[in-house]
């Protein structure tokens, strides 16, 4: 018997499914077998452990706070002795003061303050009563109550055949975004913008832009920004302020 | 900063904030604690987990009873756990701050320790599955779907083959938990 068989017939006995001479012969070499003995304990626990459910996913929950705790702290920076820190942010706020006079260019992140706003799933859910997918209509509620992480968690259980496929790498992404987790969002958002057949390559394409301006890869910014300089594109005007912006401080 | 109630009410719902605030107010002095008397940070986010856990599970059975406040019954619940883990493990306890005499132990700890174990290998690497395993034993084993809906939601041709695939991926975790060395 190799591993697939013994598994089918340990989950066909534990589904009640045997009957019989057949569920005779199973129990009998259950007992001799050491192998299908072990495999059914491992199956029987992973059933018992599962049938804990709530249990089982506030560990899930729990893991994802912990994950996202380990991202940030190698974020973190070292503190440095009060003294020098002092006079470091002392002397940073003199030279900005100096440019301040001189020069009124916004920075990647005033930028990114001034033109990033919440996209809200509200239109998207009510076009989607229909749907099937409760994975995708919960991940969206969640996502409104602004819990951005069990948002993600849900979008991650939706497959690529799902025809909301590139729906739900668009809202991974603005949750990665709200996360702060600049990056990720951008993978998200590459997805949509590959895949070429679907309503959220523009703003796909916009958000990828912020995301390219926070983590300050300016001119990758700007090579996004520009792809939404056509007649068609609804973020064109804003696109254009932005690159004349960064082109504006850039020149001085 | 959340009342005891809003704690007691917000793990029963689950809400991800309350989690986020235990997980980083006890983060730190679990770890202090367990490090310092023979264990591993790892070890350390254990029993971080299954005190939330184990608490999660006394208030469904609506069993919790705070003598004091939620901080002190907290303290001493992750206290008495890392104390079972190490008397399972037959480790010597080396500090003082551990002294036999630690309050009442409510969990019967050394029953649920196994179970507790089980159940975060089994969640960790479930999440090294693929998506659509995930989704296949999700759907049957936590949400009770038939095969006949999975197969349906999951776009697979009919009930034996969901079942094929699910047969597949149990096999996958399966392999996976005989790797992890105390599963």
């Amino acid at each position: 018997m190799n591993n697939y068989e013994r598994t089918a017939i340990i989950e066909q006995y534990l589904d009640g499914e045997l009957q019989g001479g057949d569920l005779e012969k199973f129990e009998l070499q259950a007992l001799t077998d050491k192998e299908l003995k072990q495999d059914l304990f491992l199956q029987s626990e992973i059933r018992k452990v599962l049938a804990d459910k709530e249990a089982f996913e506030l560990r899930v929950k729990l893991n994802t706070i912990h994950n996202n705790y380990q991202k940030e702290k190698k974020n973190v920076r070292k503190k440095k002795p009060v003294l020098t820190y002092t006079f470091i942010t002392l002397s940073i706020l003199i030279v900005v003061f100096v440019f301040f006079i001189f020069d009124s260019k916004l920075s990647n992140d005033e930028l990114y303050e001034k033109y990033y706003k919440h996209y809200s799933s509200e239109t998207i859910t009510q076009s989607s009563e229909l749907s099937t997918d409760n994975n995708y209509i919960n991940a969206l509620r969640i996502y409104e109550r602004k819990q951005y992480n069990d948002a993600i968690n849900l979008f991650d259980k939706i497959p690529e055949n799902s025809p909301f496929y590139n729906s739900k790498e668009y809202y991974s992404g603005l949750s990665y975004m709200e996360l702060q987790n600049y990056e990720e969002a951008i993978k998200h958002f590459n997805i949509v913008i590959k895949s070429k057949n679907n309503l959220f390559i523009e703003n796909a394409i916009w958000y990828s832009a912020l995301c390219y301006l926070k983590i300050d890869k300016t001119q990758l910014a700007i090579e996004y920004f520009k792809k939404l300089l056509n007649e068609d594109s609804t973020f064109k005007k804003e696109a254009g302020e932005i690159i004349e912006e960064i082109e504006d401080g850039s020149k001085k | 900063m959340y009342s005891d109630k809003e704690i007691l009410k917000g793990l029963k719902t689950g809400d991800n904030s309350v989690l986020e605030y235990l997980y980083s107010k006890y983060r730190d002095p679990i770890i202090d604690f367990v490090v310092k008397n023979s264990g591993s940070e790892e070890e350390a986010i254990d029993v971080l987990q299954d005190s939330v856990i184990n608490i999660y599970r006394k208030i469904l059975k609506e069993d919790l009873v705070l003598y004091k406040d939620f901080n002190s019954y907290f303290s001493t619940a992750y206290r008495n756990n890392w104390r079972a883990v190490l008397k399972i493990k037959n480790q010597r306890i080396f500090t003082d701050e551990f002294p036999e005499d630690l309050i009442f132990e409510e969990f019967d700890y050394y029953n649920e320790y196994e179970f507790n174990r089980h159940q975060s290998y089994t969640t960790k690497q479930l999440k090294e599955l693929g998506v659509d395993c995930q989704q296949v034993i999700e759907q049957y084993y936590l949400q009770n779907k038939t095969m006949n809906e999975i197969a349906y939601l999951m776009n697979y041709g009919n009930a034996q083959i969901a079942k094929n695939k699910r047969y597949r991926c149990v096999e996958y975790l399966k392999e996976l938990l005989k790797n992890h060395i105390n599963f």
